[in-house]
């Protein structure tokens, strides 16, 4: 027994002593250590689909509903097929101004009863007018997800668009817009988007002197007629996700939306023509009192039908997606200390996107950054510096290590479904199926198809920032740019 | 007979009617506000004997962790002329240490589909990874790495000066808010640390020396005075293991504090910035206390029913029945020290300034005189619950309220006092203590104005 006790006592010094002593030593980092510390390949995620139950109702509305009871909360997500695609050259901005109104005032409830009738209840709940869909988001409480369907019911069956909050709407409308023209960023979407898109309502909604032709003369009926035009039953989604009794739901539901029909119209939607002058077209608008040169430079990409998505979007989280180690962020600021952020992007709309790179800098270095920017995709296109096996693993890492935590919860992946399902005409694997495809991707794949899609020799370029300070970088290089004066913008039709 | 005989019945009516409207009143879901509930997250905190601090969240919901370290320093503890250095030296921590080259800080974190950044706020500054769990090991290495060997090379911090003041542009310069705000702010509250903001000014960014960087890193990146924050998938066993190795022979560093001054506003101050805008903003600044007093909670519900709420005093008079303003809102910046309010509206047009702080005037001094109701203080409370309930599905943010009250004041359940505490506050009581800090003698009014006033665009 004292034998063993020694020996207990004994191997508790040395395991004290080891214990010590690597909490005493100094760790030796390194490269290497660091790097040995860092060989993970996560595991390819799977995306759990609810079990949501199909609520159609006869004039066409569907909700997709899913019991979550970890948390005694209601949320919906949902979209509407009608959106800033449906406006004219007439009528730009109407889409926009619409769902505002909307969410104001109801045949029931006065704007102030409105108002009351949420914060009381603490309900939220958002319309967001884009180029193609609206889309619907709000949330509340358990306890309060009757008040948040009725809401819903007056918001979406029986806006109020004629009274004091239209014409305050419409002025505080106006003198956004008009501020615009003040704000470089806001300058920079107008200059650049107006003209990508072109004579197409994707245009017409970046173009801010149209939509304030629209709000000088609008009234509350033409909104209405717009709105009993584009808001339909049949043409609605609603995901719901939360802690409810299904068949109690059900009943709300019905109650609340079953009445409602519309005269359905169809709209005509084109797509977006290419306007081949813009290629290799450089314009400054100049904002004398800026301190930067705000710039974009892109040209009209595929529509959200492109079928190389994924690994496209793969070669741009290489490029420029947005990570400290991009291919720009490498040279435009870790190299040359150019800027502090820059970007690509691709805007992928249903009849027109746009693919583009945005960055700011000191307006002397305009030129400079312009420059660097074309060589980065020279780069690619030329295949001198294409893109390496291990750029492409830790992208496809990194999507492996995010994907749960973008679809940690419930209403997330229900909102994937519904809009994948009811627009894209995808299955409910949809997420999966995405995560398979960019996990089978290589690199040489990757690098044919991003490189087969860039195209220098279009780039249209927009710089907002001081005339006199980018001016002369283009002239001392021979380069033909356009100048736009911003101060007499406001002004023009 | 036949008439009595109906108003009888009549009678009999009315009782049965208002009886079921009573039923229903009884039987309705009642909207108003009962006590906030507050679920508190389940964590663990440990502390080495150099000082240094951790706190570890777990949540296992998804095999990914949050990993946070805060240093106890911000801009506020900046010298004049050093303005700007606490965010400055954020930004070299990302450019290499003694022993990893530049961008491999970035690289290894990319590699394992793992995501890094950090942020400088007025008085602590953080860096954050988000990496799968299984890598815990890796930024607690990085992290420990760059808290003592940090590389400083001339050259590199000049170049990411660059950055910094194309930051500086960007965010302050060419924003007219920011810009304006930026100014009023340092008239405000000149001489003080509140003076200037986390950028810094553009000619301190220009004059801040390499030796300049060094000091200020080796004076607060020290273990004494930082506070490490791990949430997710994370078990505390695992955390203070390598905390032990990576971080335990690090020695405690001496911390010097400056002195800490805000002068009492005795009078009211007022200045105009005028910029290339449209539209005018209208600024009040006001001192708070420290983040550590509870009354802070009733200066936030006061400040909602003055100017957040849809229903808010302002939206409602000022915007929606008045027309002359476009929007208000209102927030604290609550900090270590004494700090700062700010409420703004936005005036319809520039020849309604003078007329909307009229009006702003009178309709503070009507909840000063007239109170807050009890519908107004239901609906923010309404709102509290609300948010405690949502705030349940991150972990994350939990842990970043929790880790600040922590770092500031060395009380993490502080959260928990401020719920107790609006639950017994009373609406009278909100008013009282609004009061205190908000009246007129005590504010600097700050516009900003169109450069040409009556041009184009009005």
């Amino acid at each position: 027994m004292k034998k063993t006790n020694k020996t207990i006592l004994l191997l508790l010094i040395i395991i004290f002593l080891l214990t010590f002593s690597a909490a005493a030593q100094n760790q030796k980092f390194s490269l290497e250590y660091f790097r040995d510390l860092a060989d993970v390949v996560n595991k390819k995620p799977e995306i759990e689909v609810p079990d949501y139950e199909l609520f159609e109702l006869k004039n066409g509305m569907k909700f997709y509903l899913a019991q979550d009871k970890n948390l005694p909360i209601f949320e919906i997500r949902g979209y509407i097929d009608a959106g800033k695609i449906n406006e004219n050259k007439d009528n730009a901005g109407i889409t926009s101004l619409m769902t505002e109104l909307m969410l104001l005032a109801s045949e029931n409830y006065s704007e102030r009863e409105l108002s009351l009738f949420k914060e009381i209840n603490a309900l939220s709940l958002n319309l967001e007018a884009g180029f193609d869909l609206i889309s619907i988001s709000g949330n509340s409480l358990k306890t309060d997800s009757s008040e948040l369907i009725s809401l819903l019911a007056e918001t979406l069956i029986r806006p109020k668009f004629e009274g004091d909050h239209f014409t305050r709407t419409v002025k505080e409308s106006q003198q956004l817009y008009r501020q615009r023209f003040y704000n470089d960023s806001a300058l920079l979407n107008m200059h650049f988007f107006k003209n990508l898109y072109g004579e197409h309502p994707y245009g017409y909604n970046n173009n801010y002197n149209l939509i304030l032709d629209f709000l000088n003369q609008v009234d509350s009926e033409e909104v209405l007629n717009f709105y009993q035009k584009t808001i339909r039953p049949e043409d609605i989604v609603v995901a719901i996700s939360g802690d409810f009794e299904l068949n109690k739901l059900k009943k709300e539901l019905s109650n609340n939306f079953s009445s409602w029909k519309n005269i359905k119209t169809e709209p005509t939607k084109k797509y977006v023509d290419v306007n081949p002058e813009l290629h290799q077209k450089i314009i400054i608008v100049n904002k004398p009192d800026a301190t930067q040169a705000n710039m974009r430079m892109g040209y009209n990409f595929y529509s959200s039908k492109y079928p190389k998505r994924i690994p496209f979007m793969m070669g741009n989280r290489i490029f420029g997606g947005g990570s400290f180690n991009s291919r720009l962020m490498e040279n435009l600021r870790n190299d040359k200390g150019y800027v502090y952020g820059i970007n690509s992007q691709i805007n992928y709309n249903d009849y027109g996107g746009s693919y583009f790179i945005n960055l700011s800098l000191e307006p002397e270095k305009a030129l400079a950054g312009m420059k660097a920017v074309k060589e980065e995709i020279l780069k690619i296109k030329n295949g001198t510096e294409p893109f390496k096996k291990e750029e492409l693993f830790e992208n496809i890492n990194l999507y492996n290590a995010i994907f749960p935590k973008a679809y940690q919860h419930q209403i997330d992946v229900l909102d994937q479904i519904i809009y994948q399902k009811e627009f894209n005409n995808k299955s409910d694997d949809y997420l999966n199926d995405i995560i398979k495809q960019y996990n089978g991707l290589d690199v040489e794949e990757v690098q044919k198809i991003y490189a087969e899609e860039l195209y220098p020799e279009i780039i249209f370029t927009v710089i907002v920032g001081p005339k006199e300070k980018i001016l002369p970088q283009f002239k001392e290089f021979g380069q033909e740019v356009e100048v736009i004066d911003n101060s007499t913008q406001g002004l023009l039709k | 007979m036949k008439n009595r005989k109906a108003n009888f019945i009549l009678n009999n009516k009315t009782i049965l009617i208002l009886f079921f409207v009573f039923l229903l009143i009884l039987l309705l879901p009642i909207s108003t506000a009962a006590e906030m509930e507050l679920t508190e997250p389940e964590y663990q905190s440990f502390k080495l004997n150099n000082g240094m601090e951790f706190m570890v969240f777990p949540d296992h919901s998804i095999p990914l962790i949050k990993y946070s370290i805060y240093y106890n320093v911000g801009a506020i503890d900046e010298e004049e002329g050093r303005t700007g250095i606490s965010h400055f030296l954020e930004h070299l921590m990302f450019l290499g240490t003694q022993n990893l080259p530049e961008g491999e800080i970035d690289d290894l974190i990319s590699s394992v589909g793992g995501q890094l950044n950090a942020a400088t706020s007025f008085d602590y500054t953080y860096y954050y990874h988000e990496v799968p769990s299984s890598t815990l090991e890796l930024v607690m290495a990085l992290e420990a790495d760059r808290m003592q060997n940090l590389k400083f090379i001339e050259q590199q911090v000049n170049r990411e000066r660059e950055v910094i003041k194309q930051e500086r542009r960007m965010r302050v310069e060419n924003n007219i808010f920011s810009k304006g705000f930026e100014k009023i702010k340092a008239y405000a509250f000149q001489g003080s640390y509140l003076e200037h903001n986390v950028i810094g000014w553009m000619e301190d960014i220009n004059n801040i020396s390499t030796a300049d960087l060094k000091k200020y890193y080796q004076s607060y990146y020290s273990p004494n005075n930082a506070l490490v924050v791990v949430s997710g998938d994370v078990e505390v066993e695992a955390v203070k293991k390598l905390a032990q190795k990576y971080y335990s022979n690090y020695e405690t560093a001496v911390l010097e504090r400056k002195d800490f001054e805000l002068s009492e506003q005795k009078i009211e101050k007022e200045y105009q910035v005028e910029l290339n805008t449209n539209i005018p903003y209208a600024l009040q600044l006001y001192q708070i206390p420290p983040a550590d007093k509870l009354e802070l909670a009733a200066l936030e519900i006061f400040l909602d029913v003055l100017a957040n709420n849809q229903s808010s005093r302002l939206k409602e008079k000022l915007q929606k029945e008045a027309g002359i303003i476009l929007d208000s809102g209102a927030f604290i910046y609550p900090l270590r020290q004494e700090s700062f309010a700010l409420i703004y509206f936005i005036p319809a047009n520039p020849n309604l300034v003078e007329k909307a702080q009229q009006a702003f005037d009178r309709e503070v001094d009507k909840i000063f005189n007239q109170g807050i109701t009890k519908q107004e203080f239901e609906i923010v409370k309404k709102q509290y619950q609300k948010s405690l309930v949502f705030s349940q599905k991150n972990i994350n943010s939990a842990a970043s309220t929790y880790a600040l009250n922590k770092l500031r004041f060395n009380n993490p359940e502080l959260f928990a006092a401020k719920i107790e505490y609006i639950n017994n506050l009373t609406k009278e009581e909100v008013v009282q203590i609004a009061q205190k800090y908000f009246s007129e003698n005590q504010r600097t009014k700050g516009y900003i104005l169109p450069e040409i006033k009556g041009g184009v665009q009005q």
